[in-house]
């Protein structure tokens, strides 16, 4: 009793802290988006001022900034870009908040405000991950270098004045020399030092782009490409002179609302990775109720969006983990796919789910997802168990039939070696003693030896040839078919391609065509055979047509069995039609591998 | 005649030198690999060589491929290839590296010293020999019924000489015929069966043979 009390405080305790977390979260949050608002637009809307639209602008961009450090903040392993983006909003608005009445602080604000675009482009070079590549430090440290000790310069060597600030701009001046000339130059400077650096940053921003797997591709996609246009415009001061009926005013303008859409690309990718969550929780209706392998396996594709996805299953009696289609199989490096492995209630290994290694930034979302369909995936693998118990299967019956073949082969070669050589031996010396011999009573005794001896030979000739054609292996099908026709009694038309298959792939279709076409010299009666092999469709087509009378029990399974289990055994399909008066057709449809 | 004989089977080469002794014919070397057989010949030199289809290392077709090494090195030496199985496929094979001084006949057929001496001498002078079983059953087919029906029994006879790779001179000595009577049945066989006809009688054979076999039909 006591103890299910103080189980129950514990867990109103745990509420309040996460209330209490959560409220204080939202107030945070609220304050930061508020604060950077208000400054943003402080002073901005007045008379005499930008226009309207253009002041709306700054705000925007401040905003968008702002909420992505938010939404980055919330988002696990994102705590770097958000502190990034967080500094950038600050920036920003110094930038902004320089041309308004702030005094001495203005030349300092503008100085901090020069690096907007810099901070903007470490950013977008960084995220998603959390550092910058060689060639992204290099670009970012000495842009940045170079950048502050231009606008440093430009401010020492220049008055407020030059900064086009409003009249309302009031104050001390930090002018350490009055150099009109050396502050022209600057100025200069600092336009080329922006034109050399826009194009670098495409080049860097294209090769991130190539570099990124295809779901960061589909998330980054629409970010890169504004900052692309963005930093195009930026770069290209001469339009603002060259585009007819265009001022420098709306050419402002429309970099700022440029500027605006890289930064809303930024909050709805940021937006969208949340929302994401979103499609994990509609998992769980997905997999309502008993659903196969491959259902549980698209419902994770589609709530991931990973079309790579694979889910494999622990078969505990093969003691290995099994493919969607019952195969095993060793999993993949963890450096190549993203495995998240599932427990059964008992804690024991059930299933593992293999995604995109870029999944892997959000892998609390695969945890997640993972989480909301083991009682799927537990269904799911007593049917993955069932297939790979097939699987099994098969492979003992290909085994099998590679044994069996193999022991024909041993037999043969055995009698060949052995029993054949020693008779074949044995006449020779019947021969020579025959040479010898002149008493005419022993040579006929001679004589009657060598002719049983003979059949002897024979019989174990066709028995060891019944065993295994040595035509087979030597030259391969079309050769040992050619030999078993020549010695039927029956007309045989062939078709077989002088090409090589499989050893048994070969012995298999071998052993079918002979029984085919003994079966039409039992049962068919005066008749001529066509036989055909050919491959189609990956297949080893075997095709025994003859022109006999037909036979209905030909069908009935009896005759055909040996065959039926041959093409069986080796995962092939075997149709047979027989029509009394019309013939008989045999088609064995053997898989090539 | 020296004959040379290799064959993975000690108890075959033993039976066979015993034959070949009892009916005169020496048997200056026996090997039981196609190496041992290259070694020794360049050692004692030898009219014919007899040699197994299957040997070593993988019991296939080594005796036909020793046999073109052998013709490749010495190119004047005779060539009898012996099979447990009489294989068409092989004697076509073999002929497709030459039709002059080769032979291949079955295994049990040679336990019979006149036809193994027949042999021997046949190739020993340029011939060439093929199994009769395998002409007989070339023969048999039906697809060949309606041509071969054309023909008279004495062609029919004439044409499973020839297929064997006998010449004219030994048909006609098989047959108690005349060489001249021969020639003459040759070329009323040869128009019959629309091949072109060529006083060469070893490429005369595989003309026969490949008729026969006639593989697609």
């Amino acid at each position: 009793m006591s103890l299910a009390f103080s189980a129950f405080t514990t867990q109103g305790r745990r509420m309040d802290t996460r209330v209490v977390s959560v409220g204080t979260r939202t107030a945070t949050t609220l304050l930061w988006l508020g604060g950077v608002a208000a400054l943003a637009s402080w002073g901005e809307f007045r008379p005499g001022g930008d226009s309207a639209w253009l002041a709306m602008g700054g705000v925007l961009i401040a905003v968008g900034f702002a909420v992505t450090a938010t939404l980055l903040g919330l988002e696990g392993g994102q705590s770097g870009n958000a502190v990034l983006f967080a500094v950038l909003t600050l920036i920003w608005v110094c930038d902004q908040v320089a041309s308004r009445d702030v005094g001495a602080l203005t030349p300092v604000l503008l100085w901090i405000g020069g690096f907007t675009q810099l901070v903007a482009a470490a950013v977008l070079l960084r995220y998603p991950s959390s550092a910058l590549d060689v060639w992204g430090r290099w670009f970012v440290g000495v842009t940045a270098a170079i950048l502050g000790a231009v606008q440093l310069a430009i401010i020492l060597t220049g008055t407020r004045a030059d900064w086009q600030t409003s009249e309302l701009a009031d104050g001390p001046w930090p002018t350490l020399i009055r150099a009109p000339a050396l502050n022209d130059a600057l100025w200069e400077l600092r336009w080329i030092v922006w034109t050399v650096a826009g194009p670098i940053f495409l080049v860097l921003l294209v090769r991130r782009w190539r570099r990124l797997g295809f779901i960061e591709r589909r998330t980054l996609s629409p970010i890169l490409v504004t900052a692309g246009i963005t930093t195009v415009m930026i770069s290209l001061r001469l339009a603002d002179d060259q585009l007819p009926g265009v001022g420098p005013q709306v050419m402002e303008g429309v970099r700022a609302y440029a500027a605006v859409a890289v930064s809303a690309a930024f909050a709805l990718s940021a937006l969208r990775m949340r929302l994401e969550r979103g499609d994990v929780a509609t998992l769980a209706s997905d997999l309502h109720g008993p659903v196969s392998i491959e259902e549980v396996r698209d419902a994770l594709r589609r709530a991931l969006g990973d079309p790579g996805l694979e889910v494999w299953f622990w078969v505990p009696e093969q003691d290995t983990y099994v493919d969607a289609a019952g195969a095993a199989g060793t999993l993949p490096d963890p450096h190549d796919r993203l495995l998240a492995f599932v427990s059964d209630s008992h804690g024991a290994p059930m299933a593992v789910v293999l995604t995109d290694i870029s999944l892997e930034r959000h892998h609390q979302l695969v945890d997640a997802a993972v989480a909301v369909s083991r009682l799927a995936l537990e269904n799911a693998r007593l049917q993955a168990s069932l297939r790979a118990r097939l699987v099994e299967v098969r492979t003992i019956q290909t085994r099998l039939v590679h044994t069996g073949l193999e022991e024909r082969r041993r037999l043969e070669r055995n009698l060949h070696d052995g029993a054949q050589q020693r008779l074949l031996g044995l006449g020779m010396r019947l021969g020579a003693l025959a040479n010898t011999v002149e008493d005419p009573e022993t040579t006929m005794s001679i004589d009657a030896a060598r002719v049983e001896l003979q059949h002897a030979l024979e019989e174990l000739r066709d028995l060891a040839r019944g065993l295994y054609p040595v035509a087979l292996t030597q030259s391969g099908l079309a050769s040992a078919l050619e030999a078993v026709t020549e010695r039927l009694p029956l007309e045989v038309t062939r078709d077989v391609p002088d090409r090589r298959w499989p050893p048994d792939l070969e012995s298999t279709a071998y052993f079918i065509a002979c029984e085919a076409m003994s079966n039409a010299c039992k049962h068919a009666g005066e008749c001529t055979v066509r036989l055909r092999v050919y491959e189609k469709d990956n297949s080893l087509v075997v095709d025994v047509t003859d022109n006999g009378q037909g036979s209905t029990y030909l069908t009935a399974g009896g005759t055909v069995r040996g065959i039926r289990d041959r093409v069986e055994a080796a995962g092939g399909r075997l149709t047979v039609r027989s029509t009394v008066g019309v013939g008989t057709r045999l088609v064995a449809e053997l898989p090539c591998g | 005649m020296r004959i040379g004989i290799v064959d993975d089977s000690a108890l075959f080469r033993d039976g066979l030198t015993m034959l070949l002794a009892s009916a005169g014919v020496e048997v200056v070397f026996q090997a039981g690999d196609v190496d041992q057989l290259l070694a020794r010949i360049a050692e004692v030199p030898v009219d014919v060589v007899i040699l197994d289809v299957r040997m070593p290392p993988t019991f296939t077709s080594e005796g036909i491929q020793a046999a073109a090494r052998l013709r490749e090195l010495i190119p004047e030496l005779g060539l009898l290839v012996l099979s447990t199985y009489a294989e068409t496929a092989y004697a076509a094979q073999l002929l497709d590296i030459t039709t002059r001084s080769i032979g291949y006949l079955l295994k049990d057929r040679v336990s019979d010293t006149a036809t193994l001496q027949d042999a021997l001498r046949r190739i020993a002078a340029g011939e060439s020999v093929i199994d009769p079983e395998i002409i007989q059953r070339l023969l048999a087919r039906e697809r060949h019924a309606t041509t071969l029906g054309r023909l008279t029994e004495r062609e029919r006879q004439v044409l499973q000489l020839i297929a064997e790779g006998r010449s004219n001179v030994g048909i006609a000595r098989q047959l108690h015929l005349h060489p001249k009577t021969i020639e003459h049945y040759i070329a009323g066989i040869f128009q019959n069966l629309g091949l072109p006809d060529t006083p060469d009688d070893n490429r005369r054979v595989l003309a026969a043979i490949e008729w026969l076999r006639d593989a697609s039909t």
